[in-house]
C-alpha cells in the first residue's frame, strides 16, 4: 500500500481535518496513517472512523522521525496522530534563529 | 570676497532640511501626542550618505528614508523626560550593523548575503535564507530539486510569484513580492483597556534578533528595566553573530532563561508576563497562541500595561520575514527599479531598525498616556509609511540627490559604542523567576 511521495505533496487524514505536506521524504514507499487509517493526496468526501491512541496534530508544527529522515509540516491541524510505518512521528524543535537577518 | 561668502552660506543652507522634523510632528500627531518639534537637520542625501547607507547600498534612494528615522528619534526625544542618552540619530542605527560587519550589497544579493532578488515569470520576490535548514524547504516550495542559488532561480523563473508567495507563507520560507503598495493611511494599530501610571517602567522582551530588542535598548537608554528572555534551546540567534552590535542592542538588559515547552518554565513565564509593566514580542500570532498565552488577558489582568507586537505582514497572517525581504515587499525593490533600471535591496536588514525606532516611539506615547493597550505594528506598513510619498519622476530625483552626496565629503556619523557587553544566556534567572 505504500507509495513514493515528492516534496510539497500535500496528504489529507481520511478520518479527521489534519492535512500535512512532505518537506522532505526519502525516495522509498511510505505507510503515511493518520489517527489509524492511512492518508491519501485530496480531501476525503466523508471522513471514516478514527482508531488508536491519538493525541491529534497542531497546524504549523513539523513532524519528523526518530532519526530525521523525513519531515512534514501540519497544513491543518486535527484529533489523529500521524504515523509512518506504523510508528509515530513527532512534533521537530523550532528552528534556531539565524545569527543575522 | 563678499559674493563669495554668500554663495557659500547659501549652498550651506541648501544641505538643511526639514524632512526629519516634518515627520517626527506627523509621528507624534499620529500618537495623538500635543509635543512638536522643530528643527533643521542634514538633508535626506546627506542622512542617507553620513548615515552609511550610500555605501551599504551603492545607489542613492530618491524617498527621504534616512531623514524620517531621524524624525522618529527626534519624535522619541521629544516625549521621552530622559532623552540625554538616546543616539544622536535616528539614521545612524540604519547603517551600523553593515558598517561594523564590513558588508555591502552585491548585485541582487543583500548585505547580509542571505537575500537575494530573482525573476519569477511573471514578476519579481525576494528570497531569504536566513537559516540553516530554510535550505531543506526548497524542494517542497519549488515542488522540486535545487542545489544553489543558480538552481532556485531557474526553478522560480518557470513559477508565478503568487504561487511562490502562497506555498512560501505555507511552509515557512521568507518570500516578498516585490511591489510597491500606496502608503498606509497609519503605521500603528492600538487596542485600549485601562491605563494607570507607571514611573519606571519594567519591560519583558520576548523578541529576538533586530527590531524588537532595538526598541527595548532605546527604552532602556531613557530609564526603562529590560529583562530579555530566551530560550535555552533557541537563544537570540544574533549571539552568534557580530558582537559588537549584539552588545549595542542587549548590553544593560537582564538575561533570563525559558524553555517554553517545559510546563513549569511556561508557568514562570507567564507570571513574568504578569509582573511586566511593558511587553514586547515578535514571534507568529500563532506561536504564543499555542503556549495558551493571549495578548488580551495579560493586559485585562493589570491596569497600564502596554503588550507591543510586531509582526511581518499583520496579525490576521502567520508569514514570515525578515528586514531584507519586507524591505522590499514595502516597496524599495520596486523604487530602485523606477530610479535605475536595477532592482536591489536597500541597506541592510533595513526593516528592523525603522520599526525598532517606531516601536519605541509608539510604546513610549502609549507610557505617557497611562497604557494599558496592545499596539500591533506591521513591519512592512511602518517601513513603507516611513518611505514617504514616492516621487513621480524617481529618476531626476534619485540624480539629484546622489549629487548632491557625491559633493559631501563630510565622515560619517560616528559609530555608537555599548554600553558594556551583553550577560550570558540565563545569567538572572536566580532574581526573575
Amino acid at each position: 500500500m505504500g507509495q513514493i511521495y515528492k516534496p510539497g505533496t500535500k496528504l489529507s487524514s481520511t478520518v479527521c481535518k489534519t492535512q500535512i505536506m512532505a518537506l522532505r521524504v526519502p525516495a522509498e514507499e511510505l505507510d503515511v496513517s493518520c489517527g489509524g487509517a492511512p492518508m491519501q493526496v485530496g480531501d476525503p468526501a466523508e471522513l471514516g472512523e478514527m482508531s488508536g491512541d491519538n493525541a491529534g496534530t497542531l497546524v504549523g508544527k513539523r513532524y519528523t522521525d526518530a532519526d530525521e529522515t523525513m519531515e512534514f509540516l501540519c497544513t491543518r491541524g486535527g484529533e489523529g496522530t500521524i504515523a509512518i510505518e506504523g510508528y509515530v512521528i513527532d512534533i521537530k524543535a523550532a528552528k534556531k534563529l539565524p545569527s543575522s537577518d | 570676497m563678499k559674493q563669495a561668502n554668500f554663495c557659500a552660506a547659501s549652498s550651506e543652507t541648501a544641505l538643511r532640511s526639514s524632512h526629519a522634523a516634518d515627520y517626527a510632528n506627523q509621528l507624534l500627531q499620529d500618537l495623538g501626542t500635543e509635543a512638536q518639534v522643530t528643527a533643521q537637520t542634514d538633508h535626506p542625501a546627506i542622512a542617507y550618505r553620513r548615515s552609511g547607507l550610500l555605501q551599504t547600498t551603492g545607489l542613492m534612494l530618491p524617498v527621504p528614508l534616512a531623514s524620517h528615522a531621524d524624525g522618529a528619534l527626534m519624535a522619541l526625544k521629544a516625549i521621552s523626560s530622559n532623552p540625554e542618552n538616546l543616539p544622536d540619530f535616528g539614521s545612524v542605527l540604519l547603517g551600523e550593523r553593515a558598517r561594523l560587519r564590513e558588508t555591502i550589497r552585491k548585485g541582487r544579493l543583500c548585505a547580509g548575503g542571505y537575500g537575494r532578488l530573482m525573476d519569477s515569470a511573471d514578476g519579481r520576490i525576494a528570497l531569504n535564507l536566513v537559516r540553516e535548514d530554510d535550505w531543506d524547504l526548497i524542494p517542497a516550495w519549488l515542488e522540486d530539486y535545487a542545489d544553489d542559488w543558480e538552481g532556485i532561480e531557474q526553478l522560480v523563473a518557470q513559477k508565478d510569484t503568487t504561487y511562490l508567495a502562497d506555498r512560501a507563507a505555507e511552509i515557512g520560507l521568507a518570500v516578498a513580492k516585490d511591489e510597491l503598495p500606496s502608503k498606509p493611511d497609519t503605521w500603528f494599530s492600538m487596542t485600549r483597556f485601562n491605563s494607570a501610571t507607571r514611573k519606571t517602567p519594567l519591560i519583558v522582551d520576548l523578541s529576538g534578533l533586530w527590531a524588537g530588542p532595538l526598541a527595548s535598548s532605546l527604552l532602556a537608554m531613557t530609564g526603562a528595566k529590560v529583562v530579555k528572555v530566551e530560550s535555552p534551546t533557541r537563544p537570540d540567534g544574533m549571539r552568534a553573530g557580530h558582537k559588537g552590535f549584539y552588545d549595542l542592542l542587549n548590553a544593560g538588559k537582564d538575561c533570563v532563561a525559558l524553555n517554553f515547552r517545559d510546563a513549569e518554565d511556561l508557568a514562570r513565564l507567564k507570571t513574568l508576563l504578569h509582573k511586566a509593566d511593558i511587553v514586547i514580542e515578535a514571534s507568529r500570532p500563532r506561536a504564543l497562541r499555542q503556549l495558551g498565552i493571549a495578548a488580551e488577558d495579560f493586559v485585562a489582568a493589570k491596569a497600564g500595561k502596554i503588550w507591543a507586537r510586531l509582526t511581518a505582514y499583520g496579525q490576521s497572517e502567520n508569514r514570515i520575514g525578515f528586514g531584507d525581504d519586507i524591505g522590499i515587499s514595502a516597496g524599495l525593490g520596486t523604487v530602485m527599479d523606477m530610479a535605475y533600471d536595477e532592482p536591489c535591496f536597500v541597506g541592510d536588514a533595513i526593516a528592523d531598525p525603522i520599526n525598532g525606532l517606531h516601536l519605541a516611539l509608539a510604546i513610549q506615547a502609549s507610557l505617557n498616556q497611562g497604557g494599558g493597550v496592545i499596539i500591533d505594528l506591521t513591519m512592512r506598513d511602518v517601513l513603507r509609511y516611513a518611505m514617504g510619498d514616492v516621487p513621480s519622476d524617481m529618476k531626476s530625483m534619485a540624480q539629484e540627490w546622489q549629487s548632491i552626496a557625491q559633493q559631501d565629503k563630510a565622515p560619517l556619523y560616528a559609530l555608537r559604542t555599548p554600553n558594556g557587553t551583553v550577560k550570558a544566556l540565563g545569567a538572572d534567572n536566580a532574581v526573575w523567576l
